[in-house]
């Protein structure tokens, strides 16, 4: 598997030249051909094309479309046309962690405060126990955004349950309301503040929310890395899972993908029984997953401890 | 008899030699055309290589998506060149339904990798799900409660914070009878 | 002036005579005219723990509450919550004491009325207090006014919450108004703001038939009121936890239960209340055994209501024992927490609920050292409530440090809990020390309509 990672992305690294001239002529006229969609600025920028080419354009044709909607989408809004949904392939979970550990160093989280969780499930004692991440499942229903006082926590038009920490207060009954234990609080940790402040400007990092979860007081979660969705950009855990057990699209394309492979949705979901998690207590999850069945890998125990220290 | 071959072995050879070195370097162009047949969405890739069809040649198609491309099909070109594929039906297209269609060559033996895009619209109109957006529910933002929801809680409120304003004011009423009384 | 009046409107409106008013009113004031060395010493007892849980808040609220708080994502919840319960419950007994009571023509509820009415005010308000000391970011109060969302359960409770207490103050300040001006008549060597503040609270109140008029009847529309106001409160805040989907609190018994339960502790805590009252302002005249006879078979009664509510509570999922109960369950019944839970099964619900059918038992000092575990028991029932309710999620704990799984209050919590029973009994003290506590109006005029239930007892 990983071996054919590096060789189709040295592949692509080979291509690149060759194709990235014609891509750049043939992106920008696809863009005039959407040019009603994104308005003229009148502003010209000078660009430079991946072939070395200096060229000047206007304004309004350099942001990629989906930028310009991010732009324009509030916190509260959501990203126009879209309704994010997850799958996970519970077949090809090996408790890796690297999701974990994505979405702590993609958030500035610092453990045992974790966005995204795996869990050891066993749903019999006959049944075959198998690995579980859990996300926030962006209920359709969600039982969180029902309780908040203030509107902190919204459901967005793009399926995000998100939340506003400039104006939680903190009352913590979202968390109760929540039956999946989903949601994290800011109690003020020190090493933890310290660690969001260390982090609070690392350029290599995409970013990825408008949520703010370094702020004390106030509750956090999985917020589906709206921001980086925005752009086209997959979610850290995506992307860092080695097994291409989580898969992230758009409900309103049909699609789902681990950036390696795309799926349609419904497809997906059909034929591989997928589900989610406490069907019957109506939340409506956003999250689906696929039974652990013809698993990749044997089941294996963890060998070590996570998160111990207080 | 034998030294015919043998020149026409040389000649093949030099004709063929940079075939057979640029093996990959050989290049095609792909061009798409979406038909109706039957009232069936065809998408046909004519591709073309130093001006003559390529025959039997796997062309991959995919719709682009948010984060990826997505597979729909594979199909090999015929004597003309032309490779069609049955468009499905089903593929969602957003609020406008237009597509952008991708024909890929990968990994072939003679040719070297190329694409042509193409937008179409024959994607499924996606309306914006009414669910989501600003409809009213006891989940949704404050603007957003049921209305049934707003009018009993304020009636409810009214009714017991007019009963105690009234009291209130019987309290003033109190203090009024007792000054007209010094009166 | 005042006396006369009633003398003249005797046909019409006054129903007590000015000897017994008199008298009364030498008993009654004695407390506001003489606050003594160890009332003293007890104000200044309450204000020191007061002032220590204001420490701690600061403590709290300027270090990581991380360091001085030992909630965690799991229980997130914790003596805060539970205490915040405590304290809605108990307020419940003004509700019970001077409407139901005084509504259902039970004339011993007179000289209790106003007792009951300020602790009803005091725990609500230390309620409110305990609400502020749970949140994460208190100075963030105001959202709830610019931001509220109708939907919410939190946004009810803080509604009917302001009205209980609004209309809690009204009742307690209507009926008091003849005594304020009883006490601004009749005290002597008071400071100047103090007469003051009955002058101005009196309402220019002479007795005149028409004023009398309009007292009863606000009196009479604000008991009705309070009522229903009083099941909402306890109602609305077993919603808080029922409208969540853990399965612990996911039941139609909630509210039912929630007040069954108030109604009990608000017994308890008004024998305990009348008996301190009784003691140390030496009110055997008013607050009589037969009060405690009466509040014993309440107590009886209320226990038994409340374990009913109970066995449906607990005893009709464990016959089930369905997968999302059991944890939680077996948990209580015999787990990490069973020794908290059979105790306050047994002090909070099983020997109020038998021990007050001994005559003997509704003494009352037996009964008040009853009250007095009842009332212990009823705070550690609303810890059960919360927080063993947070610690069996649906899915699984695991991967947490073990402060995650565990809670147990930290000293600065705690010192917050002591202080804010302190601050509702300094409420109760002060408010005893400023007014008479006993409705002087109330008892003269049970007693002249010849409810011989008030002075005639065994």
């Amino acid at each position: 598997m990983k071996n054919e990672n590096e060789e189709s992305s040295r592949r692509k690294f080979l291509k690149f030249g060759l194709l990235a001239g014609t891509a750049t002529i043939a992106g920008l006229g696809a863009k005039s051909l959407l040019a009603d969609e994104s308005k003229d600025t009148g502003e010209m920028v000078k660009v430079l094309t991946a072939d070395g080419k200096l060229v000047e354009v206007d304004s309004s044709m350099i942001n990629h479309p989906s930028e310009k909607v991010l732009q324009e989408h509030s916190l509260r809004e959501g990203i126009a046309g879209k309704k994010f949904i997850m799958v996970i392939d519970l077949a090809r979970c090996a408790n890796e962690r690297k999701c974990i550990e994505g979405c702590q160093s993609m958030h500035g989280l610092m453990p045992p405060v974790e966005w995204l969780k795996v869990k050891r499930m066993q749903d019999s004692e006959l049944g075959a126990p198998y690995w579980f991440p859990q996300t926030c499942y962006h209920c359709d229903n969600p039982p969180c955004t029902k309780v908040c006082p203030v509107d902190a926590t919204f459901k967005r038009t793009d399926g995000i349950v998100a939340v506003d920490n400039d104006r939680c207060i903190g009352c913590k009954f979202c968390m109760a309301a929540c039956p999946y234990s989903a949601r994290t609080f800011n109690f003020g940790r020190p090493e933890s503040m310290k660690h969001f402040e260390d982090h609070a400007n690392d350029k290599e990092k995409d970013k990825c929310c408008t949520t703010k979860p370094s702020t004390e007081g106030t509750v956090s979660k999985c917020d589906f890395c709206p921001d980086a969705a925005a752009k086209g950009v997959l979610p850290s855990c995506v992307t860092e899972c080695p097994n291409g057990t989580i898969f992230f699209g758009d409900e309103n394309e049909d699609t789902v993908t681990n950036g390696e492979e795309t799926f349609r949705l419904k497809e997906l979901l059909r034929s591989r029984a997928g589900y989610r998690q406490f069907e019957e207590l109506g939340t409506k999850p956003r999250v689906y997953y696929l039974p652990p069945v013809k698993r990749q890998f044997p089941f294996e125990e963890a060998t070590e401890v996570h998160n111990k220290a207080e | 008899m034998k030294v015919y071959k043998y020149f026409l072995i040389i000649c093949a050879s030099i004709i063929l030699a940079p075939a057979i070195t640029f093996a990959q370097d050989k290049e095609a162009k792909i061009t798409l055309n979406f038909e109706v047949v039957d009232s069936q969405k065809v998408c046909k890739a004519l591709v073309v290589s130093e001006a003559l069809p390529v025959k039997e040649l796997s062309i991959k198609f995919y719709v682009k998506r948010l984060f990826s491309l997505l597979p729909i099909g594979e199909a090999t070109t015929d004597e003309n060149g032309s490779a069609s594929l049955e468009f499905p039906t089903d593929i969602p297209g957003g609020e406008t339904g237009n597509l952008t269609v991708i024909a890929k060559i990968t990994e072939d033996e003679n040719y070297m990798d190329t694409e042509t895009t193409h937008d179409i619209k024959w994607g499924v109109i996606v309306k914006e799900d009414p669910n989501l957006s600003h409809q009213r529910s006891l989940w949704g933002s404050r603007s957003d409660a049921p209305i049934y929801f707003m009018v009993a809680s304020d009636l409810i409120i009214l009714a017991i914070w007019g009963t105690l304003i009234y009291i209130v004011f019987q309290v003033f009423k109190m203090k009024r009878i007792s000054s007209l009384n010094k009166k | 002036m005042s006396e006369n009046n009633f003398k003249n409107d005797k046909t019409t409106h006054e129903t007590f005579t000015q000897e017994e008013f008199m008298i009364m009113k030498e008993d009654l004031l004695r407390p506001v005219q003489h606050w003594g060395f160890w009332g003293k010493v007890w104000i200044a007892f309450l204000v020191v723990i007061c002032m220590l849980g204001v420490y701690a808040y600061y403590i709290q609220e300027t270090k990581s509450k991380y360091v001085t708080v030992s909630l965690r994502d799991y229980t997130m919840w914790g003596v805060y919550i539970s205490n915040f319960v405590f304290f809605v419950a108990l307020s419940l007994i003004g509700v019970l004491m001077s409407a139901v009571l005084k509504l259902t023509n039970f004339q011993w509820y007179r000289p209790l009325s106003r007792i009951a009415e300020i602790i009803a005010v005091a725990a609500i308000m230390l309620a409110g207090v305990s609400i502020v000391a749970a949140m994460g970011r208190p100075e963030r109060l105001y959202h709830l006014v610019i931001h509220g969302r109708i939907q919410s359960p939190i946004v009810w409770d803080i509604i009917v919450i302001l009205t209980y207490v609004t209309a809690s103050t009204i009742l307690l300040f209507i009926p008091l108004i003849p005594s304020l001006s009883t006490c601004k008549n009749h005290l002597t060597n008071k400071p100047k703001w103090q007469m003051k503040m009955y002058e101005i609270f009196s309402f220019g109140w002479e007795g005149s038939p028409e004023q009398w008029k309009i007292l009863k009847k606000s009196v009479k529309i604000l008991t009705v009121l309070v009522i229903p106001l009083g099941v909402s409160i306890h109602t609305v805040t077993a919603w808080l936890f029922a409208t969540t989907l853990r399965a612990e609190w996911d039941s139609t018994n909630f509210g039912a239960y929630f007040v069954s339960g108030a109604f009990l502790l608000g017994v308890a805590g008004m024998i305990v209340a009348v008996f301190v009252f009784r003691k140390a302002y030496n009110l055997e005249k008013y607050l009589t055994e037969m009060h405690f006879d009466k509040l014993g078979k309440a107590l009886v009664l209320m226990a038994c209501i409340y374990g009913y509510f109970n066995i449906n509570e607990y005893l009709v999922p464990a016959y089930k024992m369905s997968g999302l109960h059991a944890n939680h369950l077996l948990d209580l019944f015999t787990g990490e927490d069973s020794h908290f839970y059979w105790l306050v099964v047994v002090f909070g619900i099983a020997l109020p609920a038998i021990l007050p059918l001994i005559p003997a038992m509704r003494k009352p000092l037996p009964l008040t050292i009853l009250a007095f575990f009842v009332v212990i028991a009823g705070w550690f029932k609303r810890y059960l409530i919360v927080i063993p309710g947070l610690a069996h999620p649906y899915l699984p704990i695991q991967d947490v440090p073990d402060s995650w799984r565990h809670y147990s209050p930290s000293l600065i919590e705690m010192t917050i809990v002591a202080a804010t029973f302190a601050a509702m009994l300094l409420i109760v003290t002060l408010f005893s020390r400023f007014f008479p506590i006993i409705s002087v109006w109330e008892v003269a005029e049970g007693k002249l309509e010849g409810k011989d239930e008030i002075i005639n007892y065994k």
